[in-house]
């Protein structure tokens, strides 16, 4: 319950006025009664704090079922509390919140509470990852919010490194001003403004930057260009959903092409 | 000072202490080299087998990939050598002498000693002989070269890169290629280099002493070698003191028309429809079983041939491909990557085969056919075998003296394109590199190899430039990564926008 309380004041920072409560069950196995008394619970806890809370129990697959709802409710986004699996766990059971992330075409919000929690709630630097695929238009919109009062951005971008040094040099010089132009947007809501430029896999230094900056969240794009190791090891998304330390906004964009890198 | 020259004094510094080992204390370095190269080969043969093959299928999808229209050089440049010159080239420095040396030994070798499973003088080991001579010798070796030299052509003469294989590390690791992780790199080739080209000039002027010994009053001797290779120094330093554009191409394709010459006449005074049935047959066995030859270690019954011989020659060719991938490189600016890699892949390969089948055919007709056994004579020493077969040919004095000609150009030409490539490593990447460092190391190949005679300590160097080729095969693996990579983003993120600038304009 706890958690769920923290996740709920974590979803007014990003300007949430209304909430549709989920709870899935497997068919047959839980108690309705039972699931009932704690959705009402849930509800009374939490629905203070939004001017509209509307509480769904379901059934079937959890993932689908999450998705489903969400699109017929015409929700923002979806926000899960992220609850930690072995390697085991995950490899057997799989994990809902993955299913979530790959599956939806809405934003997905992943909140690990228990570094939220650690610093009272506060939110103090928030990594935008840049893929520069015009996804930010959609992610500057949770970042120009009011409620959010973050103090740092970094707005990291991790790209190719060029075939050779002189390209190399012009790529980075491209990548910082178009960093640049995408924080200047944002200049009225935060205090400091930094861009990163990082050459690498995506996943290990979208990772290493956020624990490097002490991030308390990660925002980014979601791109599924399917290719065959993408099926097999998963999108960035999913990844850096899965080992990140910190909660994780994940944007999806079907409708674009893959990112262009500068 | 140091930093500037850190491949040239690293390098020196650690082979030097080789060098002198083999000197002075020969029966030492051979057992330290025998240790390292069988245990390398013992466990990593397997290692070897998967890294050459996994070449061979990297240089056919390049080619036929869409990098296949990326040109070594810029959009406009045009190839800067005629076909004729190019393969000239290509093939005396990738195989020219070895083929000479190998063109009847190998055959008859594999003939009279294959793997348990054959009887030995059998047709089968004969059929045996000519497929594993082919295997060897045909696509496997350059598609070793072809990454080789397709990754510091593309980085140098597309990318404007020094021509050094660290050069190809760039897309991995960055700025770090002009640090440590770099200079390993390039030292590590330099080693494998020396110590390669030192032992193939001592090898080479042991043959030449036994050809002339065959045709000439001249003895077998020490002093004989020795002076040869006192010759030879004088020519290819000549040769190299004139570059690359006139010395090694006009050697080349002269050594190319000697070549033919000898082909086209064995083939025609000899068994002319068997060397030809011998060829269709062996091309089409070796078609036929080149996947299963390429992964087969026979780890049931015939390991050890396949560690003797396989083995063998893929870890020589990988130690010898910082050398050949170097220079062929440099003279394959203009031409696109799917030239390059099917020119240097199968013009190469296909002649090494009619090669091997006009001189192994003949060695056959006359052991099978004829009743008359080289491969005794051979067993005793591999060197003489082409001499052996042509006491068998009319005009032998003329055909030993041009074969003599051929091995004596293709020595000229392998130590002058060495000398040049070493220059070139040590001297940053330079393409024209300082006549003085041309000396150096033209001299010190040479030195090293009349000592190592002297000593008897040649093969235990030849073991440790092999030894060099374990290193070497995962700096390649990663090589092949790196331009991947380098070739995807010129297609993925260059591409497009020079579209776009172009259409805009």
């Amino acid at each position: 319950m706890e958690r769920l309380k923290a996740l709920a004041r974590f979803l007014r920072k990003f300007g949430t006025t209304r909430v549709v409560l989920l709870h899935v069950v497997s068919s047959g196995l839980a108690r309705s009664s039972h699931v009932a008394e704690r959705m009402k619970a849930v509800r009374n806890e939490v629905g203070s704090l939004f001017e509209e809370t509307e509480d769904i129990i379901g059934q079937g697959s959890p993932a689908l079922e999450i998705c489903r709802v969400a699109r017929e409710r015409q929700t923002r986004f979806v926000a899960i509390a992220w609850k930690q699996k072995d390697f085991l766990q995950r490899t057997l059971l799989g994990s809902t919140t993955q299913d979530v992330v790959r599956l939806s075409s809405l934003p997905v919000f992943v909140f690990k509470g228990d570094v939220a929690e650690k610093k009272g709630d506060e939110l103090r630097n928030i990594l935008f990852a840049v893929n520069f695929d015009q996804s930010h238009e959609r992610i500057m919109e949770y970042l120009r919010t009011r409620e959010l009062a973050a103090t740092d951005l970094y707005a990291v971008h991790v790209g190719e490194r060029a075939p050779d040094p002189v390209t190399e040099q012009a790529r980075q010089e491209a990548v910082f001003n178009r960093l640049n132009e995408l924080l200047g947007e944002c200049s009225d809501w935060f205090k400091t403004l930094k861009p990163v430029s990082l050459v690498g896999n995506p996943k290990r230094e979208l990772l290493k930057a956020a624990r490097r900056y002490e991030v308390d969240v990660i925002i980014m794009g979601k791109f599924s260009h399917g290719g065959a190791m993408e099926q097999l090891v998963g999108s960035t998304a999913e990844t850096v959903t899965r080992k990140a330390r910190c909660s994780v906004l994940i944007v999806p964009r079907t409708d674009i092409r893959r990112g262009e890198d500068v | 000072m140091i930093k500037r020259n850190a491949v040239f004094i690293f390098s020196l510094l650690l082979s030097v202490p080789f060098i002198f080992m083999g000197l002075f204390t020969p029966g030492f370095l051979n057992r330290l080299s025998s240790i390292i190269h069988t245990t390398i080969i013992e466990h990593f043969g397997w290692g070897y087998l998967l890294s050459v093959f996994f070449f061979l299928i990297f240089a056919l999808y390049l080619a036929f990939s869409r990098y296949g229209n990326l040109k070594l050089g810029k959009d406009y440049e045009k190839p800067q050598y005629s076909y004729f010159g190019w393969f000239s080239m290509l093939f005396a420095a990738g195989m020219g002498i070895g083929l000479i040396f190998w063109g009847v030994a190998e055959p008859l070798s594999h003939f009279a000693n294959p793997p348990g499973y054959l009887e030995s003088n059998s047709r089968e080991a004969a059929q045996f002989a000519m497929q594993r001579s082919f295997f060897h010798w045909g696509l496997h070796p350059w598609a070793i070269y072809i990454t080789m030299s397709l990754s510091i052509a593309f980085f140098s003469f597309r990318r404007g890169m020094p021509p050094l294989i660290s050069s190809c590390f760039y897309p991995l690791l960055g700025n770090r290629i002009y640090g440590w992780p770099g200079y390993a790199i390039d030292i590590l080739a330099v080693f494998a280099t020396v110590f390669g080209i030192a032992t193939s000039l001592g090898l080479g002027a042991l043959q030449i002493t036994s050809g002339l010994a065959s045709v000439t009053p001249l003895p077998e001797t020490m002093a004989v070698t020795l002076s040869i290779i006192a010759v030879v120094t004088l020519l290819f330093m000549l040769s190299s003191a004139t570059g690359l554009d006139t010395g090694i191409q006009i050697l080349s394709k002269t050594n190319i028309l000697f070549a033919m010459i000898l082909l086209g006449f064995m083939l025609v005074v000899g068994p002319t429809s068997y060397t030809l049935n011998v060829f269709t047959s062996t091309l089409g066995e070796y078609g036929s079983a080149l996947l299963s030859m390429s992964l087969s270690t026979n780890p049931f019954t015939g390991y050890d041939w396949t560690k003797d011989w396989t083995l063998f020659y893929w870890a020589w060719w990988i130690a010898w491909s910082p050398f050949v991938g170097l220079f062929v490189a440099s003279i394959s600016r203009g031409r696109t990557v799917r030239e390059f890699i099917l020119g240097a892949l199968l013009v190469p390969a296909l002649l090494t085969f009619l090669w091997f089948s006009v001189f192994g055919g003949a060695a056959f007709h006359l052991e099978l056919e004829r009743g008359i056994s080289l491969s005794e004579s051979v067993g005793n020493n591999v060197s003489t075998a082409l001499f052996e077969l042509f006491t068998y040919y009319p005009l032998t004095p003329i055909l030993t003296t041009l074969a003599l000609l051929l091995l004596g150009v293709f020595f000229i030409t392998s130590a002058d394109s060495a000398t040049y490539v070493l220059s070139m490593m040590t001297s940053r990447g330079n393409l024209n590199p300082p006549l003085s460092r041309k000396i150096v190391w033209g001299l010190l190949q040479s030195a090293t190899a009349a000592a190592l005679i002297f000593s008897g300590g040649l093969e235990a160097l030849q073991k440790m430039a092999i030894a060099a080729a374990l290193p070497f095969t995962l700096v390649m693996l990663f090589l092949s990564l790196s331009l991947l990579r380098a070739m995807r983003y010129e297609w993925v993120y260059e591409r497009p926008r020079e579209a776009e600038k172009s259409g805009s304009d």
